[in-house]
């Protein structure tokens, strides 16, 4: 009797050694949907996450993905993708927001408040060489919350439970004040690297 | 205590990014210190992954895979079912063929019979 893999092509077989990047190229080559749905099965469930951050239910963020990748099979661009999981991600997030903001789901307002925004540019940063100072300073200007998940995190190695059952703070509060906290720090020494550099 | 400057030392996100099994394995607490530290410095930037995980967080691992494998049949059949129409159309063209020749034919067999008339 045959195995049941013998049966199938070894090309196929091989798709977990490709990358995003070759799997959409033989999509593209062959316009067989196998392959993008190779590719999209690889962030099932980040996907799911995404759109349970956004959602916070799990039907909706079912229904969400499932949306998704219908898109995907369907409305594909033709132009190069160069990032597809970045591309994935965005088209999560908008899908999520727009339903958050068809108010067809009564998701708490700060939902809207959390969507990630440009970073100021942290290699220009570190070629201005900081001084700890300065890095010291600008941790001191953070909120509270910000800079206890901060000290916590990166200065005593705490981990997130650590952090949580020291603070009493949530998994995606000491998540969000850590992110925003280097943020904030980052438009703190950039403001200050300007205002040294007219001096 | 550590060195501040630890801060800006989070992997890149272009770096290997984080696995499915990786995430599950966090959430489910099956990884050492050290996985456990490399996980929450990368989702301690603004990425998928991190969102991911915060959503994530919010079901319990029975959950995930539950949904997980609805989307992932789901995704099967509905690429399944495009290929399906795609194939029946590829099926059937001797069909249509057949159909278009005999059009032609009687389109042309009407043209010589009104001519005919004519003389």
């Amino acid at each position: 009797m045959i195995p049941y893999q013998a049966a199938i092509p070894a090309s196929i077989m091989l798709h977990n050694q490709l990358s995003d990047e070759q799997l959409l190229q033989r999509y593209r080559q062959t316009a067989d949907n196998t392959w993008l749905g190779y590719l999209l099965q690889r962030y099932t469930v980040l996907l799911l996450g995404v759109a349970m951050k956004y959602l916070k239910d799990k039907e909706a963020a079912h229904d969400a993905v499932q949306q998704i990748f219908l898109k995907s099979l369907t409305h594909l661009p033709t132009g190069t993708i160069v990032n597809f999981k970045g591309w994935l991600y965005v088209l999560m997030r908008n899908h999520c927001l727009q339903q958050l903001r068809d108010k067809v789901y009564l998701a708490p307002e700060e939902a809207l408040l959390v969507v990630p925004s440009d970073d100021p540019d942290i290699e220009a940063l570190r070629q201005k060489e900081l001084s700890l100072q300065d890095m010291k300073e600008a941790m001191s200007l953070l909120a509270p919350e910000q800079r206890i998940c901060i000290d916590s995190f990166y200065l005593q190695l705490k981990s997130y439970n650590d952090i949580m059952a020291a603070t009493g703070f949530s998994f995606a509060q000491v998540k969000s004040f850590i992110q925003n906290g280097k943020r904030n720090m980052k438009i703190i020494l950039c403001r200050k690297t300007s205002s040294k550099s007219h001096e | 205590m550590s060195d501040i400057s630890r801060i800006w030392n989070d992997r890149p996100e272009d770096g290997s990014p984080l696995n499915e099994a990786q995430l599950l394995a966090y959430l489910e607490g099956k990884l050492t210190d050290e996985e456990r530290r490399d996980i929450e410095e990368r989702i301690s930037q603004e990425s998928m992954e991190s969102d991911a995980l915060e959503g994530l967080s919010a079901l319990n691992p029975e959950e995930t895979e539950v949904l997980k494998h609805r989307l992932n049949t789901g995704l099967h059949h509905a690429i399944k079912r495009k290929r399906t129409r795609r194939h029946a159309i590829w099926d059937q063209r001797w069909t249509w063929l057949a159909l278009g020749l005999i059009l032609m034919l009687a389109v042309l067999a009407y043209m010589v019979i009104i001519r005919a008339r004519k003389f």
